[in-house]
């Protein structure tokens, strides 16, 4: 069994584009630890979401191993890698990606809804991380009733409302203002280490990586610095 | 969306051609029994003597006159295996062919062109014709011997007859289309086969003659005096218009084409709707596309003329792929069309499907036409958005959501309008069918409202019963919503659709339910025994056999035969009742018309039925069936005049009963007082009350050895194998409704179908999101079943209400104005079911194709291209 909470072993993943195939990425390996803060940085096409997309088994690999939480994703089956991740995985995205028909404190519901959970404890925790996300009141509101940060809030408390291992968060404050993003990281940050989960972000920006405990650098498909942002950040 | 146009047209073109070629089939029948004739001698309901026509050329000296024996007829054709026999029921015409041409002419030659137009069948006297004048020689259309197997110089077997027919003759139905149902033979034969010795049908007659023109109005009155000439020389005889005659055959059918015409109509608001919601939806789901056009320059103009344009093209091609395919069903839809005139009203063969260009024209003009017109408000809506919100389609729905109230307060109007019609209107079909259209029309005007409020009940957890199964909760629901622009026009087809399945459902169980118990008061005879001879009558040897039989408590006896009147033609009823014969009648007192001191057998009001039967067996009086009354307008103690054997008499109407028959009028009186006016003593139906004590089998037994001497020439029935029978012309009438019914289904089908693959298109992104935050495939797919089956639960709870509104209309004014039907209304609950059950299954099966599709999406794929 592996200390490690992410595995990756050799990965490769190349999409086709009408005849050709291009390789996002190659021969990818690394370890995340189980509680640990990552930052995913590189430039647009780099092959920072495929990995988010791997690494939650929403895309699969051509080629390598990835295992998160002890568990060989590569083996399993698409229904088995949709209930790994509907249970340990929580998933934050660039335009909040709320459904658009569901009120604030439905969408959060949803991963309970998935998961089973009983409908009076659906509604209490639903409720409470609606409170946490600082939008009291707001139950049944819809996403076009929201500002941009406070559906950002709700995309974060729907991610993590069924307290998932890892929490993958792609570009999450890529659609907000300086300061909504900044609020948002900070949130985000703190909900997570109250609850021990292991993170992903990917992101572009400096800033945001710096609040993670370790950067990976990406370029053109390779992992090419993994390391504190202080000691590089300057090269970047 | 070309699937959309193709059915869409497809349908409105199929209902037309079927309707068009079974009308044009019937009129060419017609002209060809009639020709150039402008009037008619008839005579009372056994034909005419022969020996008038004699009389009227050579004493009177009419010579444009040509006698005519008409009946049907059934050839027996094969392959030429003995196993293989088929039968072709045909016209048979019987004419003199030295009298003719002045009426038809040559057979096998092309007709001038106004005759053509007339549709005159030919019997000139060229060689081939000539050659009728040998006995039992008959000419064919060249198609119709064919189908028999038949070539010149074979026997042709008449069904049912010792006698056979040689082919003589074949006449090419390109040349002369209204051959196609005709089998003539010479006047002679046709008396023998018929077994009319010494009869005719009429005489056609030309007045005034061809050589004598003359002014409209000296016209007329030489035609009078030629009229008043004939009926008084010859007593019993009366001179009718010929086009008088076809009239009242054409009225009995335009009831029952006006009918399928409404179905029609039906269709053609379906097939609308269908061709409205795919075109929309392709315009809508490219609203992305047509943004960043705008982002990089295309003008508003530009964009407009090219949506509209992509969807003409478009149309021309779904609209001629309609055309081909409408024209497909159309051609099995005329078999059911035909096959419902023959049981109905009148012997018709249709081969040919036709159609005008004004049908053709019908169905492309709404296949282009309501494609452009479904196209223009997306095409403006995207064309007039500024380029950002082109691209966001909460736009369109912020649209539709201002806009619901108006649409609901014009639905509500367009039903308004539609009661004030049927109320103002107070015979016209037409106006009945207009009123119907307006509320169909304004209620699924009324569905967005409808749908908003039903689906907002599900905040006040209405919904919960049904919502709680779902692994999303409310969003199956609430995505019907979201989309309302899309759903609500697939829902609407639906609930058009089901409402009609559930309304003509409902008029036919209660139309079913009321012949079910017109024929238990009808049929009160055990047994009944008819005669299969060509003149119907049963031996007279044998009803005096059939009176010594111990184990008949009572016996009634019927002769039935057609006969004129001073209004429409109508089929006589003459009957006699003995022993303990029961009252068959079911009376109307709603037809009662208010006594007159001056009318001989006036009666009250509330006169019973026995009263009404001894007025019946005592007086000149006859009972006359409810269609009659209603058509004709006839009510009790009015006077009916019915051509006798001694000329037009008057017969106070003492009763009108319930009456499901078709075709003519059913009019009855008395043996006695027919005894009295015609000198025909036949009876053709004999009902046999058998005695309670005794053994039916027995009974049977004994019958059939009486009745098995006369060469299988008669035939026992027991009421029970009548109303069997009955019950089956009943359902094989209605099979038609069922199959348009079908077909409407198939189109709202294709409407929620492509309605669903928009939405699965539309929100793949959204339904991405949903397979990463761990919805497996399998539950997508269950999402999407639970969204279609709700929009087929919400349509068929909605199509409830119009179908028993439209069922009310179509029992107590459509077929009352059509038919002059009353009937008991009944609505089974079993309807309603199977109606909703329908919605609920038509839905899902639609879904399956989209849902299957939906759990094959790649979420990274779908999220990449975010």
């Amino acid at each position: 069994m592996s200390d490690h909470f992410i595995t990756l072993e050799q990965v490769s993943k190349s999409y086709n584009a009408g005849s050709t195939s291009h390789q996002v990425l190659g021969d990818l390996s690394l370890n995340v630890a189980k509680g640990e803060q990552v930052a995913i940085l590189g430039h647009s096409g780099c092959g920072k979401s495929t990995l988010l997309n791997l690494i939650s088994g929403i895309d699969y690999v051509d080629s390598g191993v990835i295992s998160v939480a002890n568990t060989n994703l590569t083996t399993l089956s698409e229904k088995e890698r949709t209930l790994f991740r509907r249970q340990h995985i929580g998933f934050i995205f660039q335009s909040f990606n709320l459904i658009q028909t569901l009120t604030a404190l439905e969408n959060i519901q949803l991963p309970l809804q998935l998961n089973r959970y009983p409908a009076t404890e659906i509604e209490a925790r639903a409720k409470s991380m609606l409170t946490r996300v600082g939008l009291n009141g707001r139950d049944n509101a819809f996403p076009d009733q929201l500002s941009g940060g406070e559906q950002q809030r709700v995309a974060i408390a729907r991610a993590m409302v069924h307290s998932p291992a890892l929490v993958l968060a792609d570009e999450h404050t890529g659609n907000l203002d300086a300061d909504t993003g900044r609020e948002m990281i900070e949130l985000f940050s703190e909900l997570a280490k109250s609850e021990s989960q292991t993170v992903l972000i990917v992101t572009h920006s400096l800033a945001i990586a710096k609040t993670a405990d370790r950067v990976l650098r990406f370029l053109d498909g390779k992992l090419i610095a993994d390391d504190n942002l202080d000691a590089t950040d300057l090269a970047w | 969306m070309l699937i959309g146009m193709t059915l869409g047209v497809a349908i409105i073109f199929a209902v037309d051609i079927a309707n068009e070629s079974s009308k044009r089939a019937f009129s060419l029948s017609l002209d060809a029994v009639t020709g150039r004739t402008t009037h008619q001698i008839i005579g009372s309901a056994n034909g005419i003597d022969d020996t008038i026509y004699t009389r009227l050329r050579t004493q009177l000296g009419v010579r444009n006159s040509a006698p005519v024996i008409q009946g049907t007829i059934n050839l027996i054709g094969s392959d030429g295996s003995a196993e293989k026999q088929y039968t072709e029921t045909l016209q048979l015409l019987g004419v003199d062919l030295f009298a003719e041409p002045m009426f038809r002419n040559q057979p096998g030659q092309a007709l001038p062109k106004d005759d053509q137009a007339n549709g005159n069948v030919s019997a000139r006297t060229n060689r081939d014709s000539l050659k009728l004048l040998h006995n039992g020689t008959v000419i064919l259309a060249q198609s119709t011997a064919e189908r028999l197997g038949a070539s010149v110089g074979s026997s042709i077997e008449i069904a049912d007859s010792r006698f056979t027919l040689t082919l003589i003759s074949t006449v090419d139905t390109k040349v002369q289309a209204n051959f196609e149902n005709i089998a003539m033979v010479d006047i002679s034969t046709a008396q023998e086969v018929l077994g009319l010795h010494g009869k005719l049908s009429r005489i056609d007659l030309v007045l005034p003659l061809k050589s004598q023109p003359a002014p409209v109005t000296q016209r007329t009155k030489k035609i009078e005096q030629n009229i008043e000439y004939i009926e008084s020389s010859i007593p019993g005889v009366q001179v009718i218009e010929a086009a008088r005659r076809n009239n009242a055959l054409i009225q009995m059918t335009e009831a029952f084409h006006t009918n399928l015409l409404a179905m029609s109509l039906l269709a053609l608001l379906v097939g609308a709707f269908l061709i409205y919601n795919t075109v929309t939806l392709s315009v809508i789901q490219r609203r992305t596309v047509f943004g960043q056009l705008r982002v990089v320059g295309v003008h508003r103009h530009e964009l407009f003329r090219s949506i509209i344009t992509e969807t003409l093209a478009f149309a021309i091609v779904g609209t001629l792929a309609g055309v081909v395919l409408g024209y497909i069903l159309g051609s099995a839809l005329l078999t059911l069309v035909t096959r419902t005139i023959n049981d109905l009203y009148f012997t018709l063969d249709v081969r040919q499907v036709s159609y005008s260009v004004f049908t053709l024209v019908k169905a492309c003009g709404v296949g282009l036409g309501v494609s452009l017109l479904a196209a223009v408000p997306p095409a403006l809506e995207a064309a007039n958005s500024p380029p950002v919100t082109v691209t966001q389609r909460s736009s369109m729905e912020g649209r539709v959501s201002k806009i619901v109230p108006f649409i609901f307060m014009a639905g509500i109007g367009l039903i308004g309008s539609g009661a004030l019609v049927l109320w103002i209107s107070e015979r016209s079909l037409w106006a009945a069918f207009l009123a119907i259209f307006f509320i169909v029309a304004g209620y699924s005007l009324t569905i967005p409202k409808l749908l908003l409020s039903l689906t907002s009940m599900g905040n006040q957890k209405t919904w919960n019963p049904v919502i709680s199964y779902s692994s999303l909760g409310n969003y199956p629901l609430r995505s019907i919503t979201a989309s309302l622009s899309r759903t609500a026009i697939a829902i609407a087809a639906l609930v058009v659709a089901v409402s009609a399945t559930a309304g003509v459902g409902i008029m036919i169980g209660s139309f079913r339910l009321s012949v079910v118990h017109w024929l238990g008061d009808a049929l009160q005879s055990d047994l009944y025994i008819t005669s299969t001879a060509s003149d119907n009558s049963l031996p007279a040897i044998l009803i005096e056999d059939i009176s010594t039989l111990e184990n008949i408590s009572g016996t009634r006896q019927v002769r039935m035969l057609n006969a004129e009147t001073d209004k429409s033609p109508i089929r006589l009823m003459a009957v006699r009742n003995s022993g303990t014969s029961p009252q068959v009648y079911s009376f109307k007192d709603k037809a009662n018309r208010p006594a007159t001191p001056n009318t001989a057998n006036s009666i009250q009001s509330a006169i019973s039925p026995e009263a009404r039967m001894r007025l019946l067996n005592t007086t000149d009086s006859v009972l006359v069936a409810e269609p009659y009354s209603t058509n004709e307008n006839i009510r009790v103690n009015d006077t009916l005049k019915i051509n006798t054997d001694y000329g037009l008499k008057p017969f106070t109407v003492v009763g009108v009963f319930t009456n499901y028959t078709s075709g003519k009028g059913l009019v009855v009186l008395s043996m006695n007082s027919f005894h009295r006016y015609w000198s025909d003593r036949n009876i053709d139906t004999i009902g046999l009350t058998l005695s309670q004590e005794v053994n039916a089998k027995d009974t049977k037994k004994q019958l059939r050895g009486l009745l098995s001497i006369y060469n299988d020439k008669l035939l026992m029935r027991s009421n029970t194998e009548i109303r069997t029978q009955s019950l089956e012309i009943f359902d094989r009438t209605f099979a038609i409704t069922h199959v348009l019914r079908l077909l409407t289904i198939g189109v709202a089908f294709i409407g929620i179908l492509s309605a669903l693959m928009a939405l699965a298109l539309e929100r793949r992104s959204e339904y991405a999101v949903l397979r990463a935050l761990g919805t497996t495939p399998f539950q997508l797919r269950q999402l999407l079943l639970w969204q279609t089956g709700l929009m087929g639960l919400i349509a068929g709870v909605l199509a409830l209400p119009l179908g028993i509104a439209m069922s009310k209309i179509l029992v107590s004014v459509i077929n009352v104005r059509s038919f002059g039907w009353t009937m008991e209304y009944h609505i089974p609950p079993i309807v309603l079911l199977e109606s909703l059950i329908l919605a609920i299954i038509a839905a899902l099966i639609a879904g399956f194709y989209p849902a299957y599709k939906l759990s094959q999406l790649s979420p990274a794929e779908a999220l990449r291209h975010q």
